[in-house]
């Protein structure tokens, strides 16, 4: 149960969850000198500035994170359901393995709680986004990768979530495009500014939207390696 | 909403955060820790946490203090970052400051009746009377002014609605800033109506009876819109300010 307060703020939400791989290799240092975590943290700093520079979206996105890997090199929960207005950045530290799998469970769990509040405070809300943000391959069992895998698949092609797979250098595409219906993007450099600006702008559009309008999103050439 | 403390290593952090980014621990506390303490504390919890409630972060049960004016005042928060007062919260302020404000503007006249007595038809009024008159007539301007720019920056209706009314900086408003506030509010719709009036009753004289009845009409509609007018504004703008917040700089938010 999140603590988001509905009876004060009684907007339509969009709700985006983002699940971020913050194992150890997430310390490689990249070509601007900085590691990937540090640019994960300025582009997640840079996010909450976006967002709450935005009339519309500082009162509608809402967010919540999953990590995975990290001190407890588990997946779990972070931070729950927090309306932009009261969110705060916070630097994420590194450590562990990539049990994605898990990480994505765990979020399209956190998805349907967050659907299953909306409804009951009686909160109109677009569909979810969830954003996978990984350096690396899932070090899950394959049986709970190939769980999450089709979960995620199937909730997005039944229309619950609407999922971003995004790699950052080392990952595996193929691998991470396998949690969604769309294939997944490699981040050029650890363009994480960028590509957070893109996520502001494109919370900031999909807030403005009625549940079920159609949304042309942002190009994505900014951030993403084309190449790839 | 306050912010919480990691028991394990004091970092402070917003209360809906279920693992602590910096160590990694799920046990959060409303005050900072005392760290020569809570390490111990917080392995223990650790050992013994089950598996059941490793979503459910646990929280000390002693409430932190939050000064709602000094929190917004101190700059450190944006104060777009406050919800705006939902609609039904504003109307149940407004209501309730609207019957105080009627009676506590009928207290001097009365007085001025039970001292005196009411004057007959043929008899002109007592001084005394005209200035309990004026007086009233000042207690709405001094009831919003006085209490808009309180240390708890809200009139009697807000505060049992737990809304508050700062500028768009997050600051209290000053006593300038909230008598403008509340001239603006009661003047503006009043300037508007000998305004129209005048406008209308000069094209009334202008025109052959005919269109007389069209002009009343149309200062009918014109008077409903500067009445509702600048109230409407709240639903066009994502910070739900009234035309009068918009020009005195003026936020209704809900308070922290």
């Amino acid at each position: 149960m999140s603590d988001v307060d509905y009876s004060s703020n009684a907007n339509q939400r969009t709700p985006c969850l983002l699940v971020l791989d913050v194992s150890g290799s997430m310390e490689t240092v990249g070509p601007s000198g900085k590691t990937r975590i540090q640019a994960l943290n300025e582009g997640l700093a840079l996010l909450e500035k976006s967002l709450k520079e935005d009339d519309m979206a500082i009162s509608r996105v809402q967010l919540a994170i999953v990590s995975v890997g990290g001190p407890n090199n588990d997946a779990d929960v972070m931070m729950d359901w927090t309306d932009v207005v009261n969110f705060k950045a916070f630097p994420l530290r590194t450590g562990g393995s990539t049990p994605l799998g898990k990480g994505v469970q765990v979020g399209l769990q956190l998805i349907e709680e967050a659907k299953d509040n909306l409804r009951d405070a009686g909160i109109n809300y677009t569909r979810p986004w969830m954003m996978i943000i990984s350096d690396g391959e899932p070090t899950d069992d394959k049986a709970v990768w190939a769980s999450a895998a089709r979960e995620s698949r199937a909730a997005e092609a039944t229309k619950k979530v609407e999922v971003f797979c995004i790699g950052v250098e080392g990952a595996n595409l193929s691998i991470l495009g396998e949690l969604g219906t769309k294939p997944a993007l490699m981040l050029e450099g650890i363009k994480f500014k960028e590509l957070f600006v893109w996520l502001s702008n494109s919370l900031s559009a999909a807030s403005r939207s009625r549940p079920g309008d159609t949304l042309a999103l942002a190009d994505t050439g900014v951030w993403r390696n084309v190449r790839m | 909403m306050g912010n919480i403390y990691c028991s394990a290593c004091g970092n402070e952090v917003i209360r809906t955060m279920k693992l602590c980014p910096s160590c990694g621990q799920k046990n959060f506390q409303a005050a900072p820790p005392n760290l020569s303490t809570t390490v111990q504390t917080s392995l223990t919890n650790r050992s013994i946490r089950s598996p059941a409630n490793q979503h459910t972060p646990h929280v000390s049960s002693v409430p932190p203090v939050i000064n709602a004016s000094t929190s917004i005042q101190s700059g450190q928060q944006n104060p777009l970052a406050f919800a705006p007062a939902p609609y039904h919260k504003r109307l149940g302020a407004a209501l309730i400051d609207v019957f105080i404000v009627s009676v506590a503007t009928g207290i001097p006249i009365g007085v001025g009746y039970a001292a005196l007595g009411s004057p007959s038809k043929d008899q002109s009024l007592d001084p005394l009377m005209i200035v309990m008159i004026l007086a009233s007539l000042f207690i709405p301007y001094l009831y919003y002014t006085l209490l808009h720019s309180s240390h708890e920056m809200a009139t009697i209706g807000k505060r049992a609605m737990s809304l508050i009314v700062v500028t768009n900086q997050g600051e209290k408003l000053t006593r300038l800033q909230a008598f403008i506030r509340i001239i603006l509010t009661a003047l503006l719709p009043i300037a508007g109506f000998i305004v129209l009036v005048v406008s209308a009753a000069g094209l009334a004289t202008r025109f052959n009876e005919r269109l007389h009845e069209s002009i009343g009409v149309a200062l009918v509609i014109g008077l409903i819109l500067i009445y509702v007018g600048p109230f409407i504004t709240v639903f066009f703008n994502t910070r739900r300010q009234t035309l009068f917040d918009m020009l005195c700089g003026t936020s209704v938010i809900c308070k922290p």
